[in-house]
């Protein structure tokens, strides 16, 4: 049972990568992205590492997100 | 629907490779695991028992690899650093964030609960998953909520630089004091009995070094996310 | 006993998620989009949190405030975000 949900959530964070990698748009990117660091807290949470999770959850999914959204705003302004 | 347009062929194909590999992996994981792997951090666990520290990842991080730590710490100041020579300080921008009256009465409302939950992860990081680091950038998370929501707020400067100066000076001070006396930087000067592990005071100098790595990381993060926010680019 | 009305509640939590996705491919519009999602959200948290109240009794006063801090940042979220996509 547990190796069945290891196996779907391995295979979830593989299809958002793919989708974050062709995006055209470069926030729908970010946003996916974000997908991919909760999929990976799943995992780690599962592997026994609460730690790694804990950090992967706030700076992964959390903090480094918004300062991707915030510098592609910058970018924009540019052109 | 629009799902077929957004997965070209090459992901789908991309994908069956990985998911193929990934199955293999598994089979090998689930099904024959060998018992008796011994790697490094077994060896550095077994040496956990002697701090007294309940949560064994923040021994390794803050204890046995406390260098590295501090190495970390510098890594960040400099980026940092960087960020802030990067951009214009005179040159004031305009993201067209626009904050409103509900937004800004939440953030009134959870900026406390943010900032304790952050300071919990903080202190209570040789107990239980956390620490510095975690607590650190949810500390600057929930000051990044402040700088969304009011336009006219700013990170006091002078309050965090001497924070910051505060903090990196203390782990250097500690490492140094735990030379002269036990002869090694880091070393566990103050009392750590087994006696006490899960008690809130226990396991010596490791406490003290994960709250001043989270101060330290807190008052970084907070100051580059203001620069982001409030600075435009000198070019 | 208990434990099995705590998985009742969770089985009603999981069934919200799944409206909440059906709606998200269903619905035509941004607005739309973020009604569904809100709700059914909101209402499967809190029932898939109560439901584990039912099954560890002692989880009780923490699950309590995670409950809270849902019902407080979930609306706001998508209110945030309508107002950002108007």
């Amino acid at each position: 049972m547990i190796g069945f949900l290891i196996l779907c959530t391995f295979i979830g964070i593989i299809i958002i990568a793919f989708a974050s990698v062709t995006q055209k748009k470069l926030s729908n990117a970010i946003i996916l992205f974000m997908g991919v660091g909760l999929g990976s807290v799943i995992l780690f949470f599962i592997f026994k590492a609460p730690d790694v999770a804990l950090t992967e959850a706030v700076i992964g999914s959390g903090i480094s997100s918004l300062i991707f959204l915030i510098a592609l705003k910058h970018l924009k302004g540019k052109r | 629907m629009s799902l077929k347009r957004d997965l070209p062929t090459s992901t789908i194909s991309g994908f069956a490779l990985s998911a193929s590999l990934i199955l293999t992996i598994l089979n090998i994981l689930l099904h024959n695991i060998p018992n008796n792997i011994q790697t490094a951090g077994d060896e550095l666990l077994k040496l956990n028992a002697t701090e007294g520290v309940a949560n064994a990842v923040t021994t390794v991080v803050v204890y046995f690899r406390g260098f590295d730590t501090l190495g970390e710490i510098a890594v960040l100041f400099i980026a940092s650093l960087g960020l802030g020579l990067m951009l214009d300080e005179n040159k004031q921008c305009d993201l067209k964030a626009k904050s409103n009256f509900m937004l800004q009465t939440a953030s009134k409302l959870l900026f406390p609960i943010i900032m304790l939950f952050g300071i919990y992860v903080m202190v209570y990081g040789h107990l239980s998953p956390g620490g510095g680091f975690q607590g650190g950038v949810i500390i600057a998370s929930g000051i990044l909520l402040l700088l969304i929501s009011f336009n006219e707020f700013e990170v006091p400067h002078s309050v965090v630089s001497l924070l910051e100066i505060f903090a990196g000076a203390s782990y250097v001070i500690i490492g140094l004091i735990g030379l002269l006396v036990l002869d090694r930087f880091l070393g566990n000067f103050l009392p750590n009995d087994i006696s006490n592990m899960g008690m809130l005071l226990s396991g010596g100098i490791i406490p003290i070094i994960y709250i001043i790595v989270g101060i330290k990381v807190g008052s970084e993060m907070s100051v580059i996310s203001e620069n982001l926010i409030k600075r435009c680019e000198d070019v | 006993m208990l434990e099995y009305i705590g998985y009742m509640f969770i089985l009603f939590g999981v069934l919200a998620f799944l409206v909440s996705a059906v709606g998200l491919i269903r619905m035509p519009d941004t607005f739309t989009r973020i009604h569904i999602a809100t709700k059914t959200t909101t209402i499967g948290t809190i029932l898939v949190l109560i439901g584990a109240m039912f099954s560890e009794p002692s989880w009780s006063l923490k699950l309590a405030l995670i409950g809270i801090f849902i019902l407080i940042t979930n609306p706001l979220s998508s209110s945030v975000i309508a107002r950002a996509s108007k």
